[in-house]
């Protein structure tokens, strides 16, 4: 047979085989034969597919975010906790589902918009062009080709456009603004006072017996936690640099050697003379604030006291009043034209005015210390320190093999390895799994310890690097095992907890029945003195609060039903700090929105446009997601597949 | 093949099978070409239009500008196949309501009801109806326009403009009651909560307070 097609395929036969077979390729091109395969999928949303491989460098890409924003403040347990797994999921398949809407809704970005967007970007522009080198940088900077940041671009701005329609599209009328206006605005006369319930705790009042019965039904509650003491070894450079004494010429010699490092950087410092004008103000606008800076400079240069010249002209308030003086110039700190004229001035010079986004600035260079070196006595301690620390780190390095492999090859005790390094065994104090102090404040030194070699088998623990300068190898000193504690050892905590409990249900029901008190007409004053309690008066406005109980206050008064007449309207509430709040109230005064000050309106403007405007986008996701066909690997989420990230 | 058949045979078979079901074949494969080719140039169609509204979009999106409405009027009367039309028309309807434009806005905004298919915009543009009727004091109208049966996410926006319709009314216990179901789907995000929560608070009474 394939001899026969051989022989018979060189006429047309072939050649319409030949047709046949490229269709498909000419028409969809060729990548989907090599894309897929054998990746593991995440989740599904709309049979589009996430992989193992996209959601783990997003939850990397998360966590480094995180930690870089929060630092150590971060519990590291969360990040990798289920629930943060979930969101970083839940957060790609949102990205997907409204990647997919800004496709099927039509939206689109043309080559010429998306060259027009790029251009336009202040990111890539050097004095009012675009700059092509600007522009290779930057994809250089953050690593992405032209064609994928194109594409990326390309997305983002179909995206904003879809996004736009939500945000930019809100109807404030003046009487949706005015009804939550008067409600902020409201004030309402009220007094109020606290009940404590700390005077309602009575241990006398917990019979032994109820005690008793507590300890025995909850006895599996009352265990003490294990804890330990360990002796350890710690080779540290911070130690070690302590124990070195480089001679005077030794550091004399390092001065010398590392000159450089011990500069300091020249200073400059400018005042300026700012005429405003916006970065997207007109052509002429622009060009009579040009004409006026230059009048400046002029005048400036003609032997004008710049700093009279600053009070009278800078339509910088805050300089103005200094002179214009703006200190030393840190690099960084202001615009590039801005810095560039400061460079390049002399001493006392006066540069042509620079444009930056805030209008013109005529710039002075009032004082320029140029770099020096520093001299040797000025920086002598500090360059000992480097020298001790230098050493130090060469001798860490020599001595860490020598003492991971001593407390290793002698696991039974920590003596060899101490006399052959010189290093003093330690010993700590009490810790336990979760807690400790000093070298044990480390988790991973307790969990060393709690360890089963050093734990049951009692062996030297592996050096545990404490942090990158700091080596650690334990043994187990003292074990205090967790044991039933007895009834003597807890029941007067037993009696103060359920001495507390009580008082929380009987402030409660005292405090009703001062409520019914006052409502049955007794005064609020002649009640309050009876109890010994005060009576504060209760800030006017719901914004008022101060403080947490200042602000449950203020909700509990301004979710009460205003007072008919002259009659005040009495309540009461539990308080979450356990206390009782009794309050009156007197009169509820209506806001008059025309009293309103410019930034209350202007708070109220801004809430009800994010929320008939970023909220209804919010609530368009939520309804893609609700519609979405959605399959998610939970074993993906809950289970540890990120091991090794 | 059969391999009853010499070679020969099984040629003599090719050609008598082509004679009879070639013509067909061919008439097949053009006409598949056909298809294949002419939805890839309606695609390209289709793109290139929305790619010049979109640009027309964008010119609306920046400076409030003469030219900038005319782009918004231009995407509304020539490019109603594309998503950008009903979009424009959502922003020219804020900026008639933000120059006391309210017949303007309005106008606007019944078009978008009455021409896009979106769902998150159709819902957009009926709230923003239902705030621009509220507003105007159209109350009847207002809960005219936010009576739509499917409301998926959009909600507690929803109710919360029908609590301000009622409240507006001197219907309490009905505002009292949206108000209510508004806080109860509103999302646990939202900065907007306590005013909301201020809202239905204001209409308490001794009862309620119980």
């Amino acid at each position: 047979m394939l001899t026969t097609i051989k022989e018979k395929a060189t006429g047309w036969v072939a050649w319409a085989i030949v047709i046949l077979i490229t269709i498909p390729f000419a028409l969809w091109g060729i990548q989907s034969y090599f894309e897929g395969g054998t990746n593991v999928v995440v989740a599904e949303v709309d049979g589009d597919e996430i992989t193992l491989g996209i959601y783990q460098s997003a939850l990397a890409d998360k966590r480094r975010a995180v930690l870089e924003a929060y630092g150590s403040r971060i519990d590291p347990a969360l990040l990798s906790s289920e629930q943060f797994r979930r969101a970083v999921l839940d957060e790609l398949i949102d990205d997907r589902l409204i990647t997919q809407a800004v496709r099927s809704s039509g939206y689109r970005v043309g080559d010429k918009l998306l060259g027009a967007i790029i251009r336009s970007d202040p990111e890539f522009i050097e004095n009012g062009l675009f700059d092509q080198e600007r522009y290779a940088n930057y994809l250089y900077r953050v690593g992405t080709s032209e064609s994928q940041f194109e594409e990326l671009s390309r997305n983002r701005v179909a995206l904003d456009q879809l996004m736009s329609g939500y945000h930019l599209s809100s109807i404030t009328t003046a009487s949706a603004v005015d009804h939550l206006l008067a409600l902020l605005i409201q004030e309402r006369d009220a007094d109020y006072a606290l009940l404590p319930r700390a005077k309602f705790i009575d241990t006398g009042n917990i019979s032994d017996q109820v005690v008793d019965q507590y300890y025995q039904s909850n006895k599996e509650r009352f265990r003490s936690t294990e804890r330990m003491k360990v002796s350890y070894l710690e080779l540290s450079v911070e130690a070690l640099a302590a124990k070195e004494s480089p001679s005077e010429d030794e550091i004399k010699s390092a001065y010398k050697e590392n000159k450089a490092r011990y500069r300091a950087p020249e200073q400059r410092r400018a005042s300026h003379v700012l005429i405003q004008v916006g970065s997207e103000a007109a052509e002429d606008e622009v060009a009579a604030a040009r004409k006026r800076a230059d009048e400046i400079a002029q005048k400036a240069r003609e032997g004008g006291d710049f700093s009279a010249l600053a009070k009278q002209y800078s339509e910088d308030a805050g300089s103005a009043v200094n002179g214009g003086d703006l200190g030393v110039i840190v690099e960084g700190s202001m615009e590039k034209p801005f810095e560039e004229a400061v460079i390049s001035l002399q001493k006392e010079g006066i540069a042509d005015p620079v444009r930056t986004q805030f209008g013109f600035h005529v710039i002075k260079l009032t004082d320029l210390i140029p770099e020096r070196i520093k001299p040797y006595e000025q920086v002598r301690k500090k360059v000992a320190e480097e020298v001790k620390r230098s050493r130090a780190e060469n001798r860490f390095v020599e001595l860490a093999e020598a003492f991971r492999n001593l407390t290793y090859e002698f696991p039974d005790n920590l003596d060899t390895a101490a006399e052959a390094i010189e290093l003093e065994i330690k010993q700590s104090d009490w810790f336990t799994r979760e807690q400790g102090s000093g070298v044990t404040e480390s988790e991973a030194v307790r969990n060393a310890a709690f360890s089963q070699e050093v734990l049951n088998e009692e062996l030297n623990s592996e050096a545990i690097e404490k942090d990158m300068d700091t080596l650690i190898a334990l043994r187990r000193h003292s074990f205090d095992p967790s044991r039933q504690l007895s009834f003597d050892e807890v029941s007067s905590d037993i009696r103060q907890q359920l001495a507390l409990e009580q008082s929380g249900e009987q402030v409660i029901d005292y405090g009703k029945q001062l409520v019914d008190l006052l409502n049955k007409g007794e005064s609020w004053e002649s009640l309050l003195e009876r109890d010994e309690l005060k009576s504060l008066p209760a800030p006017a406005r719901r914004g008022d609060a101060k403080d947490a109980l200042s602000n449950e206050v203020l909700q509990t008064l301004f979710a009460a039903p205003r007072p008919e007449r002259s009659t005040p309207v009495f309540g009461g509430k539990a308080l979450i700090n356990g206390d009782y709040l009794l309050f009156q109230l007197k009169g509820v005064r209506k806001g008059d929105v025309s009293k309103a000050t410019a930034e209350e309106r202007q708070g109220v403007v801004q809430l009800l446009e994010g929320r008939f405007g970023s909220e209804l986008f919010d609530a368009y996701q939520r309804d893609l997601r609700s519609r979405a066909e959605i399959k998610i690997d939970d074993s993906a989420v809950v289970g540890e597949t990120d091991e090794g990230l | 093949m059969d391999p009853r058949y010499s070679e020969d045979e099984q040629v003599e078979q090719l050609k008598s099978w082509w004679k009879k079901n070639g013509p067909s074949l061919i008439i097949g494969v053009v006409l598949g070409l056909g298809i294949v080719i002419g939805w890839q140039g309606w695609g390209v169609y289709t793109a290139s239009r929305a790619e010049e509204a979109s640009s027309l979009y964008q010119l609306l999106l920046g400076v409030q500008s003469e030219s900038a409405l005319e782009a918004g009027d231009r995407l509304i009367k020539e490019f109603t196949d594309t998503p950008y039309a009903a979009k424009a028309a959502l922003l020219l309807a804020a900026a008639a309501v933000k120059r006391g434009d309210a017949a303007d806005g309005r106008q606007h905004l019944n078009w978008v009801l009455e021409n896009s298919e979106e769902s998150g915009t159709l819902h957009a543009a009926r709230l923003h109806l239902g705030q621009l009727e509220l507003g105007e004091g159209n109350i009847d109208d207002a809960l005219a326009v936010l009576k739509v049966g499917e409301r998926s996410a959009f909600e507690s926006h929803y109710r919360e403009l029908e609590g301000d319709a009622y409240s507006l009314k001197g219907d309490s216990a009905s505002a009292r009651t949206a108000y209510q179901e508004s806080l109860a789907v509103i999302a646990s995000d939202s900065p907007y909560r306590g005013f909301l929560e201020a809202k239905l608070a204001d209409l308490a009474t001794i009862e309620t307070a119980q």
